[in-house]
């Protein structure tokens, strides 16, 4: 059956789940941006802006856009390829919160151990159903808006706007590929805007315009408020682990003070986690759709826990998957829109 | 699978010899043995007549003044027919309100069965039930487990034809709908499904009706059994129907657009469908002024989260993330726990325990004792166990902190509810510190999310979205309200945008 996720809903999970997502990628995994991290989320929603414009333009244009695109037999060869995208973000999302885990003093606790229990949460969401996911990802929401507020208050007096400077940090050679990177993972909202029920009456249509807007907002947010924490270090440590201990610690705050940023940090990251797996056996629903539910999900946890066990979660590989990422989701999408545009066109016009 | 005693007898009609039928019912209810079911033979209007009844169920003054003396007073008839002398009785003599006739041995079984009395005549295939129910039951007291401070004081009680009544005096409108029917294919029981015509969802009402008639239960004898049978999910912890004593509470959710059952012997009535939402407010919300209602609710939010998570918190600051603890509260906390010698989790496992066993114990006690228990349970059996270094003081305020949190909640299936998800949160803390917390309560969040209220999203109208009143998590101004509620009937005659204006239509008028 096709889930049915309400507007706001699908909203709340998508803007959660990505923007985490994107901003966890400039602010942990791009230490090479020297706090330009702002700059490169903008470049990387110019780069996805066609995707959602085309799809609202699908929406205005088609009765049931979704289902039309899907008619194609390359769709299930297209829903595949974005099923693994989803389970790889998944399994790297897994590596990451383990290692979130791991800051705070989990020295007994082995990694495995972590990643399976993380893994295991993340399936029992997409058991629930995607509107409990989805409803989870609006509670977070509201707690994490909260948490912000905390967060931002209890550093005020160390930001430096000084520190943003050089606003293109080390140059645009280094920016634009992780630029493509984010905005490949910026992609991810095309599997839900294939799964969601568009026939659902509280969805209102062309709304993607407006997430990416949000997205782009919050991470633009996140990313000045991290860049504004720390001068740049160009000859600082330059790890992942580093970054995210920084991210964590909010800057320099005593660790009494991390208690509200570490569950939220932790929600957020489990939206995401849920939002990718739930894509992915969406899309392992389209592509296979006598599979049963149960089966998908058992087949997206053994997936994402061998990528996360692998070096596959690690920065380089990283990098190097997002940079394809952006084309091969993007390009059939931008295809079919200017496709229906034509045909459109050709409908106005006189003969 | 035996059948019932005398099924056979019971699907039969009358015959038209009298002394047949009251060897039929004689049989049906075992008068042999059975010695409070009374058979009454007489004569009236020139022709043999009878009346049944059980002792206790129908009263007997009414019977001796309202149908034997009429009858046996009543002068002879001859030109009543034989058939027609039933009805001959119903409307000339017999001087009691309710009077319908059948011929069915099942129907009239069971009016018999209810406390009616049943008249028979000779030569007729018709009874007529009269209404002469006159049993024990409990005078409408205070309630007992939803006390509130301000608004009406009323509870149910277990005569349905009560509880109907309470609802009806505060909802005075001839739309208000009181619909019988019985649970329990072998051993009937009534219940009375109520609701308002045009407010009501129509959907929620016939998959409500489709349940209840779809019931196969032998016997249904509480409405805790029934909502246990009617429900969407048996394995969720949450109630997903509201079960209350209050009429004000029902006649709330019936201008909301919900439907009530209310069962016979049940003091309690059962909402559907509800929200989370439903499970915190409580009935003087609506009564007091909105600023004190509003900071009541939050209260009563806030008090459930610290039940929900203090100890788990505790645990795991305590046994994972020590470095979050600011340093002179660790070295208090260290100090107090230096002569303990379990680990933290055996001490809160053992704190909440007694706390359990207490409340338990306190419920089943009479008052005066609990009370008592109470005091024991919290000062002595506390200090004592700081004293001999089981406990640590600082764990003695998480747990009571905790249990005043959990009491906050306006029903007791909250309280516990939240009492093992309590359990859940604490074991998670123990195994996996913060990490596990947020783990565990994602997974409730969907759980919450996911779960359904007679088909309705039970954590909507905010998630999933919908349209609705904004009285959810706090208590907002009558004029900020949008009643009814987002799932009554979207076209209702009860729809409509209040407006602070309109509502304090005084106002207009003095300016």
């Amino acid at each position: 059956m096709k889930p049915l996720l309400s507007g706001r809903s699908a909203a709340a999970i998508v803007f959660l789940a990505l923007g985490t997502r994107a901003s966890y990628a400039i602010a942990i995994d791009g230490p090479q941006l020297l706090n330009a991290g702002w700059i490169t989320f903008l470049m990387a929603a110019i780069g996805v802006a066609p995707l959602a414009f085309s799809m609202d333009f699908l929406e205005n244009a088609m009765q049931k856009p979704a289902a039309e695109f899907m008619k194609g037999a390359w769709v299930r060869v297209y829903s595949v390829v974005l099923a693994l995208f989803a389970l790889y973000e998944t399994g790297c999302g897994i590596f990451l919160l383990s290692g979130s885990a791991s800051y705070l003093a989990y020295e007994t606790i082995s990694a495995p151990v972590m990643f399976i229990v993380c893994g295991l949460t993340a399936a029992a969401g997409c058991m629930i159903g995607s509107e409990a996911v989805a409803g989870a990802a609006r509670i977070a929401l509201r707690l994490f808006a909260i948490a912000v507020v905390f967060v931002v208050f209890s550093q005020m007096s160390s930001y430096n706007w000084r520190w943003l400077t050089p606003v293109f940090g080390p140059g645009l050679k280094v920016i634009l590929p992780p630029a493509l990177s984010v905005s490949g993972m910026l992609t991810g909202m095309i599997p839900l805007w294939l799964f969601t029920d568009y026939n659902n009456r509280y969805v209102k249509r062309g709304y993607m315009k407006k997430i990416l807007l949000a997205i782009t907002g919050y991470g633009v947010m996140v990313s000045l408020l991290f860049a504004m924490l720390l001068p740049a270090m160009p000859k600082g440590p330059m790890t992942r682990w580093f970054q995210l201990e920084r991210l964590l610690a909010n800057g320099r705050t005593p660790q009494a003070l991390q208690v509200i940023m570490i569950p939220a940090w932790f929600s957020l990251l489990l939206v995401s986690l849920s939002f990718n797996m739930l894509c992915a056996t969406e899309m392992l629903g389209i592509a296979f759709p006598s599979t049963k539910p149960i089966w998908r999900i058992g087949i997206c946890l053994a997936a994402i826990l061998a990528i996360s066990f692998s070096p596959l979660g690690t920065r380089p590989y990283i990098e190097l998957i997002n940079l394809i990422r952006w084309p091969v989701c993007s390009i059939p999408l931008l295809i079919y829109a200017l496709i229906i545009a034509a045909k459109k066109r050709k409908a106005v016009s006189p003969a | 699978m035996a059948d019932k005693p005398h099924e056979a007898l019971l699907r039969e009609t009358l015959k038209p010899g009298i002394q047949d039928n009251i060897k039929a019912f004689k049989t049906i209810f075992f008068s042999s043995t059975n010695k409070d079911v009374v058979v009454r033979e007489f004569e009236t209007c020139g022709f043999a007549a009878c009346l049944i009844y059980i002792e206790g169920m129908a009263g007997s003054k009414i019977i001796a003044q309202s149908i034997l003396r009429p009858c046996m007073e009543a002068v002879e008839e001859p030109d009543v027919q034989a058939q027609e002398r039933i009805e001959y009785l119903s409307v000339h003599v017999l001087n009691i309100a309710q009077a319908t006739l059948s011929e069915l041995m099942s129907e009239l079984t069971q009016f018999i069965l209810d406390g009616n009395t049943v008249v028979l005549a000779d030569g007729c295939r018709q009874g007529v039930i009269l209404e002469t129910r006159d049993y024990e039951k409990r005078n409408v007291e205070r309630t007992q487990t939803e006390s509130v401070v301000v608004g009406s004081q009323q509870g149910f009680v277990e005569n349905l034809r009560t509880n109907i009544t309470l609802v009806r005096r505060m909802v005075r409108t001839p739309a208000l709908i009181s619909e019988m029917m019985d649970v329990g294919s072998k051993i009937p029981t009534k219940l009375s499904l109520l609701y308002i015509s045009g407010v009501v969802d129509e959907n929620a009402l016939t998959e409500i009706k489709r349940r209840l008639s779809s019931l196969h239960a032998d016997y249904v004898s509480d409405s805790g059994q029934l909502e246990e049978l009617i429900e969407d999910s048996t394995s969720f912890l949450l109630p997903q129907l509201l079960q209350t004593e209050r009429p004000d509470r029902v006649a709330h959710c019936l201008l909301d657009g919900q439907v009530a059952i209310m069962m016979d012997n049940s003091p309690y009535a059962l909402i559907a469908p509800i929200t989370l939402f439903h499970l915190i407010h409580a009935s003087d919300d609506n009564y007091m002024r909105w600023q004190y209602g509003m900071f009541t609710r939050f209260m009563r939010v806030l008090g459930l989260s610290i039940s929900l998570f203090l100890p788990g918190v505790y645990t795991a600051i305590t046994l994972f993330h020590t470095h979050m603890i600011p340093l002179p509260l660790l070295t208090s906390i260290a100090e107090t726990r230096a002569r303990v010698p379990f680990p933290v989790i055996v001490e809160v496992l053992f704190m909440e325990f007694s706390f359990y066993l207490i409340n338990e114990a306190g419920t089943r006690l009479p008052t005066q004792i609990g009370s008592a228990l109470g005091i024991v349970g919290a000062l002595i059996l506390g200090q004592s166990a700081v004293a001999a270094s089981i406990i640590s003081p600082v764990l003695i305020i998480i747990v009571a902190l905790t249990g005043l949190g959990n009491y906050v909640a306006p029903l007791f299936s909250i309280t516990i509810a939240f009492s093992i998800l309590r359990l859940g949160i604490l074991v998670a803390g123990a195994t996996f510190g913060l990490y596990g917390i947020a783990l565990l309560s994602f997974i409730y969040a969907c759980f919450a999310c996911g779960a359904k209220s007679l088909n309705t999203p039970m954590f909507a109208p905010f998630a999933p979205y919908r349209p609705h009143n904004p009285d959810l998590f706090l208590r907002f101004p009558l004029s900020l309200q949008k009643r009814p509620f987002f799932m009554a009937n979207k076209n209702g005659w009860l729809k409509g945008q209040t407006k602070h204006r309109k509502m304090r239509g005084w106002e207009g008028d003095t300016k």
